[in-house]
C-alpha cells in the first residue's frame, strides 16, 4: 500500500518541498514570530500537516498552501501566547543570544558577500541609515532626530538603499 | 501567481521590511496581516525582507571581523592605535629607565669600570651596559615611531590588543577603547555567533 493510498502524501515528494521551500518558509515564520524556536516548530507543524494532507492539494499551489497554513498556525500561536504584541517586539534577525547561537543563520555565505560588495557600493548618506537601523536597531524616527533630517528622508533613504541591496541579492539568487 | 509591476513589488517588498522591522502602527500592522493571510507574493515579500536583513546583518558582522583581524593603515581608525603605540612607547621607556635605576643603585659605582670584586672572584664581571642601553633604546624608540605608521609593531599592537589589553584597560576612557571613532558600533554577540554559524555550515556543506 502506497502512501497516497492511505491518504497522505509521497514522503519523497514531502523531502523535496522540504528542500524546496524550507528555508524560504523558516524565513517568513521568523519575520511574523520573531522568534527562531517558534518559527521551527511552526516550520515542523506546516509540514507535518503537508504530510497529513498534503495530497488534497493540487501540485502548482502547494508551495502557497504551506505558507497559508504555517501563517495560519503562527497566528494561532501568536493569539495562544499572546507574543503579537506585547512580548515580543524585536526584530526578526535579532537572535536570542542564549538560545538562538545554535541556529545556523538562513543566509548563504555568497548572499552575505554580494550584499557586503553592495553595501560598499551605497552612497554614505544610506549606509549611514542602513547602519543605524540594523546593526545600532535604531528606530526611524531616532535616526531622523540624530541626523536632523525628516522622517521621510530617513526612510526615503532605508527603502533606496534596500531596492538596491535586494536587486544584488536576486541577481545573485538568479545566477 | 498573480503579475505585479516593479513599483508594486517595491510597494510590498518596503511593507514587508517595515512589517519584520516593526516599524507599523497597529492599524497597518493589521492591515498587512490580514494581506499575509490572502496574498503569497507578500508572505514571500516577508521572507525575502528577512533573508536580506539577515545578509545585511551578517555583512557587518563580517565587516566588523575582518577590519579587527586586518588592520590596515588607511582605516580610520588610526588615532587609537597611535594612542596604543604611544602607551607602548611609554612602557618601553618605564621598563628601559627601571634598568637604569636598578643598574645605579646595584652595580651604579661600576659604571664604565671593570668590578673590583671580579678580582677575587666575587660578584660577576659586568661592564657598563650604557652605551648598549642607549643604542638599544634608540632603536627601540625608532622601530616604536615607525611602527606608528605601519611596520610590524603596528600589527603587534593589533595583535595584542584584546579586551585584557593593560595599555588600553588601564588608562584610557571605556568609550575610547570600545568605540572607535567614525566606525561602527561593536559587533553584538548574536552577530559574531551568526558568522560562527554560518562558517561552521559552509566548512560542513564543502566536507559534504
Amino acid at each position: 500500500m502506497t502512501a497516497e493510498d492511505e491518504g497522505k502524501l509521497d514522503p519523497a515528494i514531502v523531502a523535496r518541498l522540504y528542500v524546496e521551500y524550507g528555508d524560504e518558509l523558516k524565513r517568513f515564520l521568523l519575520g511574523v514570530l520573531r522568534d527562531s524556536q517558534l518559527a521551527s516548530d511552526v516550520l515542523q507543524a506546516a509540514f507535518v500537516k503537508l504530510v497529513e494532507r498534503g495530497h488534497e492539494t493540487r501540485e502548482e499551489s502547494r508551495k502557497a498552501w504551506l505558507f497559508r497554513v504555517a501563517y495560519n498556525e503562527a497566528m494561532a500561536i501568536r493569539r495562544r501566547q499572546a507574543v503579537g504584541d506585547k512580548v515580543v517586539r524585536r526584530l526578526a534577525w535579532t537572535r536570542d543570544s542564549s538560545t538562538g547561537s545554535a541556529d545556523a543563520p538562513l543566509v548563504r555565505l555568497e548572499a552575505v558577500e554580494q550584499v557586503r560588495a553592495a553595501l560598499d557600493e551605497l552612497p554614505a548618506e544610506q549606509r549611514q541609515v542602513v547602519r543605524m537601523r540594523i546593526y545600532e536597531d535604531k528606530t526611524f524616527a531616532v535616526i531622523a532626530e540624530e541626523l536632523g533630517i525628516p522622517l521621510g528622508t530617513a526612510l526615503g533613504r532605508m527603502r533606496t538603499a534596500l531596492a538596491k541591496l535586494r536587486k544584488k541579492l536576486a541577481g545573485h539568487n538568479e545566477d | 501567481m498573480q503579475f505585479m509591476t516593479t513599483e508594486e513589488r517595491n510597494h510590498l517588498d518596503w511593507l514587508a521590511f517595515r512589517y519584520i522591522a516593526d516599524e507599523f502602527s497597529d492599524a497597518e500592522r493589521a492591515e498587512f496581516e490580514q494581506q499575509l493571510a490572502d496574498s503569497q507574493p507578500a508572505r514571500e515579500a516577508v521572507a525575502s525582507a528577512v533573508e536580506l536583513t539577515e545578509a545585511i546583518a551578517v555583512a557587518g558582522a563580517v565587516e566588523e571581523l575582518t577590519v579587527a583581524a586586518a588592520p590596515s593603515v588607511e582605516r580610520p581608525h588610526r588615532s587609537r592605535w597611535m594612542r596604543r603605540v604611544a602607551w607602548l612607547s611609554m612602557g618601553a621607556a618605564a621598563c628601559l629607565a627601571l634598568v637604569f635605576v636598578c643598574q645605579g643603585f646595584v652595580i651604579g659605582p661600576m659604571v664604565g669600570q671593570q668590578s673590583d670584586e671580579s678580582a677575587d672572584g666575587g660578584v660577576a664581571v659586568r661592564k657598563t651596559a650604557s652605551p648598549d642601553l642607549a643604542i638599544a633604546w634608540s632603536q627601540t624608540r625608532a622601530e616604536l615611531e615607525v611602527g606608528s605608521e605601519g611596520s610590524w609593531t603596528w600589527a603587534l599592537a593589533a595583535d595584542s590588543a584584546g579586551p585584557d589589553d593593560p595599555y588600553i584597560a588601564d588608562d584610557l576612557p571605556l568609550s575610547d577603547v570600545l568605540v572607535d571613532e567614525g566606525s561602527t558600533v561593536a559587533a553584538p554577540d548574536w552577530m559574531l555567533a551568526a558568522v560562527s554559524g554560518m562558517m561552521s555550515k559552509s566548512s560542513t556543506d564543502v566536507k559534504e
